[in-house]
């Protein structure tokens, strides 16, 4: 029998107690270890508090912050050559109706040259989590948006262009466009044009002590996702609005 | 006698790091965000970007690494290992070809979590548990067979989260797959020559029993991890 020879027989086939006594040893080390530390770190799920106390829920939350992105997803240099930028400038102009009436908005429309993305989510935010959510989208891009929540989150919507400011190159630059710190929010909807190319959209952090879950929808002008959650950095697709289930089928409603 | 203590708390120290102290990114195991750009944004074939990415997935990818390590543990001659290789190349090929392309969807937190239990069975099969508790030895080569499909699944379902650009797929899947046994044999390399060594030291046996205990917390905590994460993304 060769296989004497290729599996070389262990020691001994243990005890029976030696071996239950092992598996129970490991068992029992991965439940600390995971209870203890894993767990506080990862989700801030902490049932003995030592999370708290080794500051390792820190970690759970702080690792969902805004980072560096000198790994950022800087619309890798593909990007940019197969769809060029379609927009130099955005310039609104608020035009006063000479008739006294609402002033009219000039120069707002801008034309993109593939149609529109969609996504709607939906994620439960453990106490004490932060996540981002951002759409890759180039300047004078539109989003529309909703976000709801099931309880108050803080955020920061803010954008990370990809070409930094003149002397801040290389650092994890981003511009705020709407913060909440201090009381936070359970809803926010909005348009949004793009200022710059790059990522733009929100981090949000549950600072209760319970779950909260939150649901997002946006359409607009991007070619992908970037999700910043559990300390995954994940690219995701967008949805088709035209592969839409039912999307032909939709019949007219006549509103009363 | 010294150096055997030497090796065997290099080994406690070398799987101790292994499950705790890698870099975040390399501890949330996925392909890293820079790269998800490339991926993203890639159309049409890359095929020495796509074997990197499977051979860096792979030596990154602690939990193949700490099954693999079990599945070698007593595998003494190089044509077993490569058999035994072999086997787990073919299954998780097998799944990483037909997720992607057959878009198989697997949820990632219970593939990761089953990939944690396969290092546990391992380690316990090591541990001549099967042989204690049944009274028979569990066919090996079928198991490393069956745990490869799922690491394959696991490895599916991180190319899974991006949006593959159809041009040139299947070349890209192949290159990231080939990548993989790459990265699979430069790693296990390094982990067969060590086992080698330890192996001429008279404690190797002495201590094998406790290092498989050792393996199988590792597993353990892999499972707890990916079920947890399972549960708080529900």
């Amino acid at each position: 029998m060769s296989t004497q020879w290729t599996v070389v027989p262990q020691a001994e086939v243990p005890s029976l107690k030696r071996l239950l006594t092992a598996t129970g040893i490991a068992l029992a080390v991965a439940v600390a270890i995971l209870i203890l530390f894993v767990l506080p770190a990862e989700y801030g799920i902490d049932p003995l508090g030592t999370g708290r106390g080794l500051h390792l829920t820190d970690l759970a939350s702080a690792s969902d912050q805004p980072r560096k992105p000198a790994a950022a997803p800087a619309a890798p240099a593909g990007a940019s050559e197969t769809a060029p930028e379609v927009v130099t400038s955005i310039n609104p102009v608020l035009v006063p109706s000479p008739t006294g009436d609402a002033p009219t908005m000039k120069n707002t429309f801008i034309a993109q040259r593939r149609p529109f993305q969609f996504d709607s989510r939906e994620v439960t935010l453990a106490p004490g989590e932060g996540m981002e959510i951002k759409y890759n989208m180039r300047k004078g891009a539109g989003l529309t948006y909703s976000w709801t929540a099931s309880a108050t989150l803080f955020y920061e919507f803010h954008g990370e262009p990809d070409v930094k400011p003149a002397g801040r190159e290389g650092t994890d630059y981003f511009e705020s466009y709407d913060l909440d710190d201090k009381k936070g929010k359970a809803e926010a909807h909005g348009t949004f044009l793009a200022p710059s190319t790059g990522i733009h959209g929100w981090f949000w952090e549950n600072k209760s002590d319970k779950p909260v879950n939150l649901k997002l929808v946006s359409a607009g002008f991007y070619d992908w996702i970037m999700q910043n959650r559990k300390d995954k950095h994940t690219a995701l697709k967008p949805m088709d609005a035209y592969a839409l289930p039912g999307h032909p089928k939709v019949p007219d409603e006549v509103l009363k | 006698m010294m150096t055997n203590k030497i090796g065997f708390a290099a080994a406690l120290a070398a799987i101790v790091l292994l499950a705790l102290f890698l870099p975040p990114d390399v501890f949330a195991h996925n392909v890293s965000r820079r790269d998800a750009a490339f991926v993203v944004a890639n159309q049409g074939r890359a095929i020495a970007a796509f074997l990197y990415l499977g051979a860096k997935h792979m030596v990154t990818g602690y939990d193949h690494l700490l099954f693999l390590v079990g599945v070698i543990f007593f595998l003494y001659r190089l044509k077993d290992v490569l058999l035994y290789v072999s086997l787990f190349t073919i299954g998780h090929s097998v799944t990483l070809l037909l997720g992607v392309l057959g878009g198989i969807h697997a949820n990632a937190y219970i593939v990761d979590a089953v990939i944690g239990f396969s290092v546990v069975y391992k380690a316990f099969d090591n541990m001549n548990g099967f042989k204690r508790l049944f009274g028979v030895q569990p066919n090996t080569k079928i198991a490393v067979l069956l745990f490869g499909l799922f690491h394959g699944f696991g490895l599916a379902t991180k190319l899974q989260e991006f949006s593959l650009s159809q041009n040139g797929l299947v070349t890209n899947i192949v290159s990231f797959n080939v990548g993989v046994e790459i990265g699979q044999f430069l790693a296990l390399t390094a982990v067969f020559i060590g086992l080698s060594y330890w192996r001429t030291r008279t404690g190797f046996l002495r201590h094998a029993f406790a290092t498989n205990t050792l393996l199988m917390a590792g597993g353990f905590i892999l499972v707890g991890y990916q079920v947890a994460g399972y549960m708080v993304t529900r």
